[in-house]
């Protein structure tokens, strides 16, 4: 199932080098649209629900919400969606895809998992337009068996750049620790450079949750947190808002 | 009473309507779709910040089957989601052409922001931007890609012109300078006027690949 040029590295494999780095990096970028901008991911919401005030607050929010919820269930989920794509086991996928999908208590969540892997997808296609495991996964989504969720596509786009998939854990975790903090600047009363800051102390942190979530097999992943989820849920009939989860 | 669509065009006529907040680009889109919808097969779309409230106007108000309108909710960066990162509006338009696989032209208005955004020329192949002249007649004076870039400038609700103290020669005299050799028009849209050449200019400038005697892949 594995296109000649593509997904040669996989777990240590050959590739591992500036060829999938320059790839990653691309695809990791802010500057890569997929629609991420628009979302907070339930930062809104919460800090709506709770007086997050600035730095701290947000510092506070990547450790005690985001870096749990990562270690415990998006990495973990992540992982097997990188093996199982880059095998071809489109049944497997979809049924990882359709865990995460239940994962997601608020439909706002839902939606922008969605929305964002539909955005990865399209570009995926337009940059990379040959890849043998780009057609496979958009056969599967054609077909209905897979869902296209952000994690989903994530995945794919590792297996398409050759990145191992540590590395590809690393950048999803950086990336979503990221869209927090640039979303922040927008919520809290936070500047830029406080922002980094959390930023910075969350990512002291990020070898710990990766090392969490390589010892968490998918059947004993998840993660409870009725208040944050109830919250995101409510974000949906807010009188105003400004962003779309 | 939505026009037929023959086809052969590669794909249709994609135009972007840009401004700030209350300028009339809503009112624009209105009175395009009211005098188009007869003879092109059109699909619009329309972007807000965190409402769907211009596409409820244009269900309620214009001449559009419902299906051949879409809201696209940008959140608080309107201006991302027409340059920047316009995976939404993409994405949008590929659902709108899935329903109705021969539509002919596309009209994307955005959000409303600043004097500073401009459409990605991936999203859109001709713009217009609308300003108006209770923003103060200083506008065009400020300039900023889209005053000085867009392919057609309106100076919108000239009718208000003397209740603010607008001074429409002022507005003429910096398009000119801001704009060189690029169109401007004074409009009223509200009242249709400008309308005309509104129209005049689209056929002219970007419905051309709909006819056929000159219609070339693009």
């Amino acid at each position: 199932m594995v296109g000649a040029g593509e997904a040669t590295a996989g777990e240590g494999g050959p590739a591992a080098g500036p060829a999938w780095l320059a790839g990653l990096l691309q695809t990791t970028d802010p500057l890569f649209p997929t629609g991420g901008y628009a979302h907070s991911l339930g930062l809104e919401p919460w800090a709506e629900e709770v007086d997050l005030g600035g730095s701290a607050g947000l510092a506070g929010f990547l450790h005690t919400q985001v870096g749990p919820s990562l270690a415990r269930v998006e990495l973990p989920y992540l992982r097997e969606l990188c093996r199982t794509t880059l095998a071809g086991e489109w049944p497997e996928v979809a049924v990882l895809e359709e865990e995460i999908h239940a994962w997601k208590w608020s439909g706002e969540l839902r939606e922008a998992s969605l929305a964002q892997g539909r955005g990865r997808l399209r570009l995926l296609d337009r940059l990379w337009p040959d890849s043998e495991l780009l057609r496979g996964y958009r056969s599967a989504r054609a077909e209905g068996s897979v869902r296209g969720h952000h994690l989903g596509v994530t995945a794919l786009q590792a297996g398409m750049l050759g990145v191992p998939s540590g590395a590809a854990l690393a950048a999803y975790a950086y990336q979503t620790l990221a869209n927090h903090a640039a979303a922040a600047v927008k919520i809290l009363r936070i500047s830029a450079e406080g922002a980094q800051v959390a930023l910075r102390g969350a990512l002291a942190r990020l070898e710990e949750w990766l090392c969490e979530a390589a010892a968490l097999p998918v059947e004993e992943a998840g993660w409870f947190a009725p208040a944050f989820d109830i919250a995101s849920a409510r974000h949906a009939t807010a009188f105003a808002r400004l962003f779309l989860s | 009473m939505n026009a037929p669509t023959p086809s052969s065009f590669p794909r249709p006529v994609r135009i972007g309507i840009g401004g700030p907040v209350g300028s009339g680009k809503s009112m624009l889109l209105l009175r395009l779709l009211e005098r188009l919808v007869d003879q092109y097969s059109l699909v619009a779309i329309t972007n807000d910040i965190y409402t769907k409230e211009d596409e409820q106007f244009l269900v309620r108000n214009g001449p559009l089957a419902p299906d051949r309108i879409l809201g696209v909710e940008t959140g608080g960066c309107p201006h991302t989601a027409i340059r920047d990162d316009t995976s939404m509006n993409e994405i949008a338009i590929e659902d709108l052409l899935a329903r109705h696989p021969g539509a002919q032209v596309v009209l994307l208005e955005s959000g409303g922001d600043n004097l500073s955004a401009t459409f990605s020329p991936d999203l859109v192949d001709f713009f217009v931007y609308v300003i108006d002249v209770a923003e103060g007649d200083k506008i065009p004076r400020k300039g900023g890609p889209a005053i000085r870039f867009s392919d057609l400038l309106l100076i919108n609700k000239t009718d208000l012109a003397p209740l603010v103290g607008a001074d429409l020669g002022v507005m003429d005299r910096d398009a000119r300078a801001a704009r060189g050799e690029r169109p401007f028009l004074f409009t009223d849209l509200r009242s249709r006027k400008g309308l005309d050449q509104v129209v005049e200019w689209l056929e002219e400038e970007c419905f051309f690949p709909l006819r056929p005697e000159e219609s070339s892949p693009r």
